[in-house]
């Protein structure tokens, strides 16, 4: 430990970094606690440059700070050789397993089509090859197929060109971000935090990305978000902590077991639920696992090295003098011994000391006292994620299937159990096993489903005389709002920037830009207002609302971009293409990524002619194209 | 909760201010069609009743930040905590408010304030929440707005604006009621909502929805998309009926004679006052106008006097205003903010937050004005006589609406969630 080997090194020389972070720690920090906290300790690694001592002032305040840190490096060492002692005592955890599954798509078909057989329900058809590429884009890349790659795709004779295209899409760089910011909505809309503009999305995003490019395993994954201490800017993970109200215990708590398990053991929060097992006690032993979390705000001066208090109100109030504003960030770190407790319901003035357990550990697991909050963390990950927790795979095949199939065997998608009742269990638990003792491969999961006949089938209509039969069909969903944005950018052929946002999609963000406080707001941002929703929603609950349908219908944005003149996609199509049979098909693969239908070609047909103007009469069946709800679904 | 944050969106929709006022005016006439040729008030006279099914409706006027009770109702010129903020009499004898006020002093007859409102939550963000909801913030029920919960128990299904209308900025949304009790947000009540007027002519926008429509039959209905078709059409329908709605003139202030603008005061907050009474005069159940800046940890006495300038013709003009037109007593309008500030000023000349003590003001709604409930310690620093909660505050309005606040709402779990939770009505109110 640096504070330590400096102090016994006995010189003088001071990194300063270490003392600000101490001389903060003890006295101007302004803990933002919501649990039973213990007073900051100094077990924080300072780095940074160093000064030498001049003058008797000098040394007289150095001399106080060494004897700060000669108490708190005592205090660590007490600390140290108390885990040492408390190592044996952690509860053994069972060590990971990877088996290489049989289980594969023809396995889940197998399953399925007994299913379907035992309902005497039968299977919709094959998806074409346009609808499976539409699809297959959509779910796995967030992005619409340009109308070459329909094109050849469809031409190619390939038999194996299904699978081919979802390996090559899997390896894109825009199948990391499209899940990364699925995941993204799922925890922003939920989050609690008290400051949303605390959490970063953009580096979150970038952060999952990664590990979803590099195909690291759910387990993994959990298992940084879960324990994730440090700035918020650098440590992407560490943002799901912040947005639980800055790692509170009872947000924590709820949201990693909702998230992860699928499990709403959060209800308990204030009473015993009717309809649930969980007892109270039991979610506030959950949340003890998440105590003594702890955030700082920082901010860097231009050497890169962290201002005290005054130095940061001076540097933030810089911009008033023309000087670039330094961006504060947000630090999560660990108490050494955090306590938690629980109101007592009798006595609202009374708090119940509460030892943290896990509610699906075995009755033999206790955990010993005085745990770090990072070492309870990373217990609790351990519980959450291991391979004897059913309930974690489980959660996150339920998701991705009703993603990819529009149902799934729980819905909504993080209401699991334990006393909820599946579709066809049988095949989650046996698919979720799988997936566990396989290691928690992400891309596997995608492709043993994506292969699937049952993912490949046709959409099919709800309303039937039989209702609904799981998995017979596909069924349609509403894009979400990344999907739609860049749906929109692709129909419309708009310039986008993810960054900073340009051409036409910039009119969007203009003014939202200038209020937003921490950096520009992106269009992709502004459209994420507009058109967002819960992806923890069931699908029948997210329907389009008024602004939006106003939005597609009346903005200048999109009619602008709509109009045939120089410049615009539809004006170049026109002069380009003198044929409008050839137009129309053109338009129809762009917006919706398919060919027209016969009749549909032969009421454009009749429109053109009745409008007389070509120019306006493709004006307005690109308005109908582009406001359809084929153009907002998945299908 | 995303709903936190300002509406960006809304601003920026704005961006090319592409239609003019006049543009606006032209098109909501020409939208208005066959009805055109009536005046405004008639409109009124034919629709009101009619669309009202219970008559009632609620403004809220919305202090973002937490306005002191010292600098607005609750001045304590004989202490030093009331930090030199002059008082004066109003309309009604005994009661005196700060000096800031001088319209609303003059309307006192029919307001009434709580001076003992007692909170614990003093975070804006979780406060506006719980002022707007009720409820403390959780992952785990996105609780609906109290306006949202009102408009879902007696707004008309069949109405063809938005039940719920936000003036000045987004607000504490629908929640788990879902989408068609979204409040509809309007930036800045002297343009025209955003994206309301086709940008071409009507007959053309019509034929573009009817193409529209047999495209989809023929294309994605054909394919299986029935399900999603029909939701997609009834929120276009929803949305054109607006678009297309005569009742869009409500939101062309142009139409009110300038004295009475003058009296709201040519400002957003006093026009958006305006804009609230022309929405629930033509059946808008709820509306919300939201004022900022009441964050006053510096200057609070200069800043409140300037906020004031602005809130008080506004606030007192919607009052008499209503009063002439006979809607006061259906119309429960709430002046609030979600805290206080603290009795002691600080070295910057400021207040801090403060829930442990604050005030607001009611009047309408059947609520009986001229009179003050409750009283905060001579130092301002507790709640010395007749503590109302914000359960007991939420209560009293369901109370005033005729609202039952132990229906239940169903979250997606299923949790059955009360209007209200708890409290009791402040019965003095009705008294």
């Amino acid at each position: 430990m640096a504070l330590k080997s400096l102090f016994r090194a006995g010189t003088i020389t001071l990194s300063v970094a270490t003392l600000v972070l101490v001389a903060g720690l003890f006295s101007a920090e302004r803990v933002e606690a919501t649990d039973q906290s213990t007073a900051p300790d100094a077990g924080v690694n300072g780095t940074g440059g160093t000064i030498e001592v001049a003058d008797a002032r000098a040394s007289r305040e150095v001399f106080e700070a060494l004897k700060t840190l000669r108490n708190a490096v005592q205090k660590h060492d007490r600390i140290e050789s108390e885990n040492g002692r408390r190592a044996a005592a952690l509860p053994r955890r069972p060590e990971r397993k990877v088996v290489a599954p049989s289980f594969d798509s023809a396995t889940l078909d197998s399953l399925i089509d007994r299913s379907l057989a035992a309902a005497k329900t039968e299977a919709a058809r094959r998806t074409t090859d346009e609808e499976f590429v539409r699809r297959v884009f959509l779910d796995v890349t967030g992005e619409l197929p340009t109308p070459e790659q329909i094109v050849s795709f469809c031409r190619n004779r390939d038999r194996e060109k299904r699978g081919k295209l979802i390996d090559y899409l899997l390896a894109s760089r825009e199948y990391a971000e499209n899940w990364a910011r699925y995941w993204r909505d799922v925890i922003e809309y939920h989050a609690v935090n008290v400051n949303r503009n605390k959490v970063r999305s953009d580096v979150f995003v970038s952060w999952l990305a990664d590990e979803f490019a590099k195909n690291a395993p759910w387990d993994e994954i959990a298992t940084k978000m879960i324990v994730a201490e440090g700035p918020n800017d650098k440590n992407g993970a560490v943002n799901f902590a912040i947005a639980q109200q800055d790692g509170s215990p009872v947000e924590m708590a709820g949201e990693v077991s909702r998230i992860f398990m699928g499990v709403q053991i959060q209800c308990a929060q204030c009473h015993d639920h009717p309809t649930d097992s969980w007892k109270r006690k039991q979610f506030h032993e959950f949340a003890a696992f998440f105590a003594g979390n702890r955030v700082r705000r920082e901010v860097k001066g231009e050497d890169g090295k962290v201002l005290n208090a005054q130095q940061a109100k001076k540097a933030m109030q810089a911009k008033t003098k023309g000087q670039p504003q330094p961006k504060p960030y947000f630090v999560l770190f660990s108490q050494p011994r955090p306590k938690y407790t629980m109101p007592d319901l009798k006595d609202p003035q009374k708090q119940i000391p509460v030892v943290p357990k896990f509610f699906l550990a075995s009755s033999t697991d206790t955990i010993p006292d005085g745990l770090s909050a990072t070492e309870l963390r990373k217990l609790a990950a351990s519980y959450i994620t291991g391979q004897d927790n059913p309930w974690f795979a489980r959660a996150y095949v339920n998701r991705i299937w009703y993603v990819l199939m529009g149902d799934s065997f729980y819905n909504p998608v993080d209401d699991l159990g334990p006393d909820r009742t599946a579709n066809l269990p049988e095949i989650i638990d046996t698919l979720a096993d799988a997936w566990a003792k396989g290691g928690y491969d992400i891309r596997w999961l995608f492709r043993v489903i994506l292969n699937s006949k049952a993912y490949q089938r046709e959409i099919r209509s709800v309303n039937t005389k039989t209702g609904r039969t799981p998995f017979a069909a596909n069924c349609a969903s509403r894009l979400r709002a990344d999907q739609i944005y860049d749906a929109l950018a692709h129909a419309l052929d708009l310039p986008i920037d993810g960054a900073g946002g340009g051409g036409a999609m910039k009119g969007i963000a203009k003014k939202a830009a200038a209020q937003a406080k921490r950096g520009p707001l992106t269009p992709r941002d502004a459209l994420n207002k507009l058109f967002g929703a819960d992806p923890s929603l069931p699908n029948d609950d997210v329907l389009g609302t008024i602004p939006q349908a106003l939005f597609l219908m009346n903005s200048p944005q999109v009619n602008k971009a709509i109009e045939a003149r120089p410049g615009t996609m539809l004006g170049q199509l026109l002069m380009s293409t003198p044929d409008n049979r050839a137009v129309l098909e053109a338009l129809y693969l762009r917006v919706l990524a398919r060919r027209p239908t016969t009749s549909e070609v032969e009421s454009c047909g009749r429109y053109l002619s009745a409008i007389g103007d070509r120019r306006t009469g493709f004006e307005d069946i690109l308005w109908a194209l582009v406001n359809s709800t084929e153009f907002l679904s998945r299908r | 909760m995303y709903d936190f944050t300002k509406s960006i969106l809304q601003v920026s929709m704005n961006g090319d201010g592409a239609s003019t006022r006049r543009g606006f005016l032209r098109r909501v006439v020409a939208g208005a069609a066959g009805v055109s040729a009536l005046g405004f008030s008639d409109l009124m006279a034919l629709n009101a009743d009619e669309l009202r099914k219970r008559n009632m409706s609620c403004i809220l006027l919305w202090m973002g930040g937490g306005p002191s009770q010292m600098e607005t109702f609750d001045p304590k010129p004989e202490n030093k905590n009331g930090g030199g903020t002059p008082v004066i009499d109003t309309s009604v004898s005994g009661i005196r408010i700060a000096g800031y006020w001088p319209k609303l002093a003059q309307a006192m007859k029919d307001v009434t304030i709580i001076r003992s409102m007692t909170n614990k939550e003093g975070n804006h963000e979780r406060a506006t929440y719980q002022l707007h909801t009720g409820y403390a913030p959780s992952g785990t029920v996105k609780h609906p707005s109290f306006g949202a919960a009102i408009c879902n128990e007696i707004g008309d299904p069949k109405f063809d604006l938005p039940h719920m209308v936000s003036v000045g900025g987004a607000t504490i949304g629908a929640g788990m009621l879902g989408v068609s009790f979204e409040p509809f947000v309007v930036q800045d009540p002297l343009k025209p909502p955003t994206n309301v007027i086709p940008p071409v002519p009507a007959d053309r926008f019509v034929r573009r929805l009817k193409l529209m429509s047999t495209l989809e039959r023929e294309g994605y209905v054909r394919a299986g998309g029935g399900d999603r078709v029909s939701e997609h059409n009834s929120i276009y329908h929803q949305t054109v009926g607006m678009v297309m709605s005569p009742r869009m003139a409500a939101f062309n202030l142009d139409a009110e004679n300038a004295m009475i603008r003058d009296a709201y005061g040519r400002t957003p907050f006093g026009q958006g006052c305006l804009l609230a009474r022309r929405l629930v005069e033509v059946g808008v159940t709820f509306v919300e106008v939201r004022s900022n800046g009441w964050d006053t940890h510096q200057k609070t006495n200069e800043r409140v006097e300037k906020l004031a300038g602005t809130v008080d013709p506004g606030f007192a003009t919607l009052v008499e205003d209503l009063k002439k037109r006979g809607l006061l007593e259906k119309t429960l309008v709430i002046w609030m903010g979600e805290f206080g500030r603290t009795p002691k000023v600080n070295p910057n000349a400021g207040r801090d937050h403060f829930p442990k003590v604050f005030n607001v003001a009611i009047a309408g709604g059947g609520v009986k004005g001229g009179q003050v409930i409750g009283a905060s310690s001579p130092d301002g620093t507790d709640v010395k006589d007749r503590p109302v909660t914000v359960n007991d505050l939420m209560r009293s309005f369901c109370h005033a609406l005729k609202i039952d606040p132990a229906k239940e709402n169903l979250s997606p779990q299923g949790r059955p969630i009360k209007i209200v939770d708890g409290g009791s009505v402040v019965k003095e109110l009705f008294a």
